[in-house]
């Protein structure tokens, strides 16, 4: 979707619009930092309100598949070291390029990180502390996005790691430490597994050939390893690696325990910045790291993964069912829709190769579906965080049982939590479905037993309307008083329902900036 | 179009506008009332404009759906019939909403009621400028929902129903109020479901179609695409697919027999009434059987046959229109059965404005029955007249029975009742509103030389041709012969209890105060809908002249036409019907008169107490037992429903809901355990297990440097010791 007016902004901007948006947070942070209290608060507004004037302007303006190499746009590179002196030395070096998966993903990012900051409004500790960490998150989640090379990659992952961590540890309920640690090994084992995988897979592309001699300069770059064309035992080896890294973020079992944890006792803002963009972090190295740059391996691997995500969802929502704290429940849920993401992820890898035209259309509906799914689940998971969050201040409590007759005192959050619960099981109108619907339209064609997963739906849409029925439909407890939740709060979440109805109604506004890279991504190579 | 915007305006302007009318309320309670009349208001010029772009086909197309398979567009139509009803239908509505901003004036919750009033708007006019038959099947929904929410609008009223005086004992205990909300919110409903009756076969019938035409567009069906009449007719599928469609008409317009809604779409605010009636709703119907005769004569004349997606057989022989003539006749008969039943009905009511509900049950019926009539009559080729004679009682119904519907709700404003035995009188008191009144009653009845005269006078001029040797066009004939007599007969006697007589005690208790004339707003739409009726005569050329497309407007043809409308009716062989016509009026007419005006300061007495008469009137009363009949149908189905619920639903079904539910928590519970337990207790015993190995190896850390230094110096020799060993020193 590239509109020229938008593209002439963009080039008369100073710097590159990555570089930019990077830079952007980082210098907030420190002033942020500098400020402290209500200003620190007042520079996050500003400076994520911009950051997503900036993520509109770069969806606006440039085009899904750009003419950089890979089909990337306004490519930028960053040399850190030569390893040598001569100027073919293979180097380490931070590249950045957008494509239409990007592209999507950082307007998430950056629609989510601003809900956040709103839904801050009731950390009074530290403030600019918090903020400073906010912000510096927000260059990390960008980075991750933008990245185009493995160090990159690894720099801007490791650095979304470290705040989340302080913000999980600090701000958050009773018991955080516990959660922030088990956060932080569980993704640290995952992210060294994958570190040696990058590794690996470097070494690998100097392409040793039967002789012994190295016939490529080995190479960090995504693009570069993505057209060597890599062998698929090293391909297979490489896609385990990362199974470890971005399935602990996805995540899928048994490497999800740390998420429950995490998202219970974070602070609100961190719950929504971990279910809204923290797992789909994982879900988009499946796809970058995985089908875009190995997608040999991740076709041989296609029927585990799909095994494993389809079990993944029917058990989260197994175990989501017998949740009894609000947040929780919430925190299944995620698993269980992020599991789809992988389902797509796996039909496409599988079918995409397929000569018959049927299979090859649905694998493209499935991975169109996995896209889709991460932005619709992003927006989804956090106005149901941000109103499990509120009913805590306004019912003391999350415990479900302990919670009555929201419907009659609080009728304003019930309409929240009502239609974000619709939203979540996938009602027809709202986002969650078009991305359910396109995922298993098109796993069912590559895999008729994905039609399994379609259990999981319906035990879904059970335990969402046993939670509403027990918390909003029933009689109020006299003893216990709910209040109603101030607009203040509401605005979040009621901000990010629009793009949930939004695009229910009007999936194409995502589709069509994804569908070109799909298809250039199926062309294999450079586009 | 008006300096050149794009046509769908007339129907956005409405529909998206009525989101507005929320959002206006919000700063200013005035603007928000006046802002549906202005917005029908620009709407209605753009219809006016389009008089000057009649017979446009080369329309731009907005594309809707397209799927391979399923292409829909959304064009506009600008055929002159869809042009007379669009302008009939901004009209009217921008008239009502102008009357409504001072009628609804002390109501509370307006935003719902002008919303609904302008989408209802929005509607009709999606209905009639659509050149889609899905879209306006939309339009024509959208019309079905707000008649819903605005008949039910009074939903909140804590206080019992009025009791009717000539009321007879209900029976039925679904039919028992407690409420005036309740009974009005029943009948809401009630009008919703008897509609969707109609409205759920009318969509079958366009589906139906549709696999034979592979076009929903009016246009294309009229070019005989697929050469789908032929194929139809082939198939035997024809005769089906027109009925359910027709049906649809029947729930709309309130034909026969789904006619019993509208008597009781009257428990909402006169000014929904008014709209209901006269501009928009019934008359969708109407509109939708026109648009039909006029799309079948046409396909049936074209013998180019284009084949779009779907492809079926071709057919084996041609067909031509007569192959729908059983169809035209069930829709003439449906008319005639309609005007006559719905006519008697309105001679006993009590309610005033079931007595006009009545009447436009019965004027709908001779509108549906002059289009059947034109359709057996297109076998002869001459279906054009007759077609304009329901077109012109389409017009001068909208504005005869929009004065008499705002009239009474003047009337029902001033005595606070709705019934007729409870007012009299009131002649003097509200001397402009009886005028007015006399107007449409006179014009309802027939009475030249005012607007309903002619076209009604027409169409049964038409059925008097259907009949000449045919003994179904002589029912036809005379049923419509005989409705007219009733129509005279009730339209005197509502004049006569409404203004003649004494006064009832009822508005003596002097808590409301002297009835009176409404405000400027009301009347101002009264008066320029009565000097219309009065003027008609001089408009129906013009119509004529649109809807035959007879070229320009000269003085000359204006002589021309106007002077054939009267000469048709003293000259053979229009004298004959246009006599028994005049015969019927008296028939009707000179009773009514010594019961209802002559003698209305005296007790009635026409009705003895038992007798004939009486057997008779009880019939009529309780409206020839059909609502009746479809209440106790209602009841058995729902005691059937009730037998399976508790026999089948609640033992067998329930009980295996329960089975499996109780069987998911079992499971989740015991997911959830090894979640807890298992998984995440593997983890945290590796880490538990490890802290622990550490704390072994704690009790190494001294913290003395001597210790440290000896273990590095230790370390070191054992490198020194492993690096000679590998170098081959030792």
């Amino acid at each position: 979707m590239q509109v020229a007016f938008f593209t002439n902004l963009i080039n008369m901007l100073p710097l590159n619009i990555l570089v930019l948006m990077l830079l952007l947070p980082l210098i907030g942070a420190l002033i942020a930092y500098l400020f402290g209290g209500k200003g620190a608060r007042a520079i996050t507004l500003l400076v994520t309100t911009i950051e997503l004037g900036f993520a509109f302007l770069l969806i606006l303006g440039t085009p899904s598949v750009g003419s950089d190499p890979g089909g990337m746009s306004h490519t930028v590179s960053y040399l850190l070291a030569r390893l040598g002196t001569t100027s073919d030395a293979p180097v380490f070096e931070i590249i950045l390029g957008v494509d239409g998966i990007s592209m999507v993903m950082i307007l998430l990012s950056n629609l989510v990180v601003l809900v956040a900051a709103l839904t801050s409004n009731h950390i009074h500790e530290s403030e600019g502390l918090y903020y400073m960490l906010f912000l510096v998150l927000q260059t990390g989640l960008l980075g991750v996005f933008m990245a185009l090379d493995l160090i990159g990659f690894f720099i801007w992952w490791e650095l979304v790691l470290i705040p989340m961590f302080f913000i999980i540890g600090r701000w958050g309920e009773e018991g955080c430490r516990h959660a922030a640690i088990k956060f932080f090994i569980y993704t640290h084992l995952g992210s060294a597994v994958m570190l040696i995988g990058f590794f690996y897979l470097y070494f690998e592309s100097a392409m040793v050939n039967v002789i012994g001699y190295a016939t490529a300069v080995p190479t960090f770059s995504m693009v570069a390893l993505r057209n060597l064309g890599l062998d698929p035992w090293v391909q297979i080896g490489f896609a385990l690696a990362l199974f470890m890294g971005a399935g602990v973020k996805l995540p899928v079992w048994p490497l999800h325990n740390w998420l429950p944890w995490a998202h219970v006792k974070a602070p609100t803002p961190g719950s929504v910045i971990l279910a809204g963009i923290l797992l789909k972090m994982g879900g988009y190295a499946f796809i970058r790291l995985g089908l875009w740059m190995v997608p040999a391996a991740i076709s041989r691997l296609a029927i585990p993964f799909a095994i494993v995500a389809i079990f993944t969802c029917i058990y989260a929502a197994f175990t989501a069912m017998a949740q009894s704290d609000m947040k929780s429940l919430v925190a299944y849920t995620s698993i269980n829709h992020m599991s789809w993401v992988l389902l797509g992820v796996a039909a496409y890898a599988a079918g995409s190769t397929s000569t018959n035209p049927i299979i090859h259309a649905a694998a493209i509906l499935a991975i169109e579906g996995s896209i889709f799914m991460m932005f619709s689940h992003g927006t989804i998971i956090s106005v149901m965080f941000i109103t499990a969050g509120q009913l805590k201040y306004n019912a003391g409590t999350r415990e479900i049982p302990a919670i009555k007759g929201l419907m009659k005192q609080a009728p304003r959050l019930s309409a929240v939590l009502i239609i974000a619960s619709l939203a979540a099981f996938g009602f027809p109108g709202f986002s969650g479905f078009i991305a359910e619907a396109l995922i298993i339209f098109g796993s069912i064609v590559v895999y008729y037993w994905a039609a399994f997963i379609g259990f999981g739906i319906f035990i879904t849409v059970g335990y969402m309307l046993w939670m509403l029925n027990r918390i909003v439909f029933s009689e109020p407890d006299p003893e216990k008083e709910v209040k109603e939740s101030p607009w203040v709060d509401l605005i979040a979440p009621i901000l990010m329902l629009i793009p949930v109805i939004l695009l229910g109604v009007w999936p194409d506004l995502i589709l069509h900036i994804v569908k070109p890279v799909v298809d250039a991504m199926l062309a294999g190579g450079i586009p | 179009m008006l300096f050149g915007l794009p046509y769908y305006l007339i129907l956005v302007i409405p529909l998206a506008g009525s989101f507005l009318i929320p959002v206006a309320g919000k700063f200013n309670e005035k603007l928000r009332d006046w802002l549906p009349a202005i917005l029908m208001g620009i709407s209605m010029i753009l219809c006016w404009s389009l008089l000057s772009d009649l017979g446009t086909t080369n329309m731009p197309t907005y594309q809707w759906i397209n799927i391979p398979g399923l292409y829909i567009p959304f064009v506009m139509l600008l055929d002159p019939l869809s042009i007379i009803m669009a302008i009939l239908a901004s009209t009217l509505c921008f008239l009502i909403y102008v009357y409504s901003t001072e009628y609804m004036e002390h109501e509370g919750d307006r935003n719902r009621f002008f919303f609904l009033m302008l989408v209802f708007g929005g509607g009709m006019l999606t209905l009639v400028l659509s050149n889609n038959l899905l879209i306006a099947f939309i339009g024509w929904e959208i019309m079905g929902f707000c008649s819903y929410g605005l008949i039910g609008f009074w939903n909140d009223r804590r206080n019992p129903p009025e009791k009717d005086p000539f009321g007879y004992e209900q029976s039925n205990p679904l039919l028992n109020y407690e409420t005036e909300g309740e009974y009005n919110t029943q009948c809401g409903t009630k009008a919703f479901i008897v509609t969707r009756v109609g409205d759920a076969f009318m969509l079958g019938g366009i589906l139906l179609l549709y696999t034979f035409t592979g076009s929903f567009l009016f246009t294309d069906l009229a070019k005989n695409i697929n050469s789908w009449w032929g194929t139809m007719a082939a198939w035997g599928l024809l005769l089906p697919a027109l009925f359910l469609i027709f049906a649809g008409a029947i729930g709309k317009s309130g034909q026969a027999p789904l006619q019993v809604w509208l008597p009781e779409a009257m428990a909402g605010p006169t000014a929904v009434s008014a709209l209901i009636h006269a501009a928009t709703m019934v008359k969708a119907g109407v509109y939708i059987t026109a648009r039909f005769l006029i799309t079948i004569v046409e396909a049936t004349t074209t013998a180019a046959n284009e084949v779009a997606h779907v492809s079926t057989l071709a057919p084996l022989q041609s067909f031509g229109i007569e192959m729908g003539v059983t169809f035209f006749i069930m829709v003439a008969v449906v008319g005639a059965i309609t005007a006559f039943m719905t006519a008697t009905m309105g001679m006993v009511s009590n309610e005033l404005k079931q007595v006009l509900a009545f009447s436009t049950l019965s004027q709908l019926g001779y509108m549906i029955l002059a289009l059947g009539t034109a359709g057996v009559l297109a076998i002869h080729g001459n279906y054009e007249y007759a077609t304009l004679s329901s077109v012109m009682h389409i017009i001068s119904h909208g504005a005869f029975k929009a004065l008499l519907f705002l009239a009474a709700g003047g009337i029902i404003h001033g005595v606070h009742t709705k019934y007729m035995s409870k007012m009299g009188g009131l002649k003097d008191s509200m001397k402009w509103t009886y005028r007015v009144t006399l107007i449409g009653v006179a014009a309802l009845a027939g009475i030249p030389p005012l607007s309903g005269f002619w076209s009604k006078d027409s169409i049964i001029e038409y059925a008097f041709e259907f009949g000449e040797g045919n003994l179904i066009g002589l029912f036809v004939f005379i049923l419509s012969v005989a409705a007219a007599a009733c129509t005279i007969f009730y339209s005197i006697r509502l004049v006569g209890m409404v203004f003649h007589g004494k006064r009832s005690e009822h508005h003596e208790e002097g808590e409301h105060g002297e009835p009176h004339d409404p405000g400027k707003a009301m009347m101002i739409p009264l008066y320029i809908l009565a000097i219309f009726t009065i003027l008609a005569m001089f408009v129906f050329p013009f119509v004529q002249d649109v809807m035959l497309q007879e070229g320009p407007m000269t003085v000359a043809l204006f002589q021309e036409i106007l002077v054939e409308m009267i000469l048709a009716k003293i000259t053979m062989p229009g004298l004959i019907p246009f006599s028994l016509t005049v015969g019927a009026l008296l028939l009707g007419g000179i009773p009514a008169y010594w019961i209802y005006i002559k003698n209305a300061d005296s007790p009635n007495t026409a009705v003895p107490e038992r007798g004939v008469r009486r057997k008779l009137y009880t019939f009529l009363m309780h409206r020839w037992y059909i609502n009746e009949a479809y209440y106790w149908f209602a009841n058995k189905f729902l005691r059937f429903a009730d037998l399976w619920r508790v026999r089948i639903d609640e033992k067998v079904i329930d009980g295996i809901d329960f089975k499996s539910s109780d069987a998911a928590q079992g499971i989740s519970r015991r997911v959830r355990w090894f979640d807890d337990h298992v998984v995440d207790g593997f983890a945290e015993g590796i880490s538990t297990r490890s802290v622990e190995a550490s704390e072994v190896g704690l009790e190494s850390q001294t913290g003395r440097i001597n210790d440290y230094i000896g273990v590095v110096i230790f370390g070191f020799g054992l490198l020194i010791i492993i690096a000679l060993l590998s170098l081959g020193v030792l």
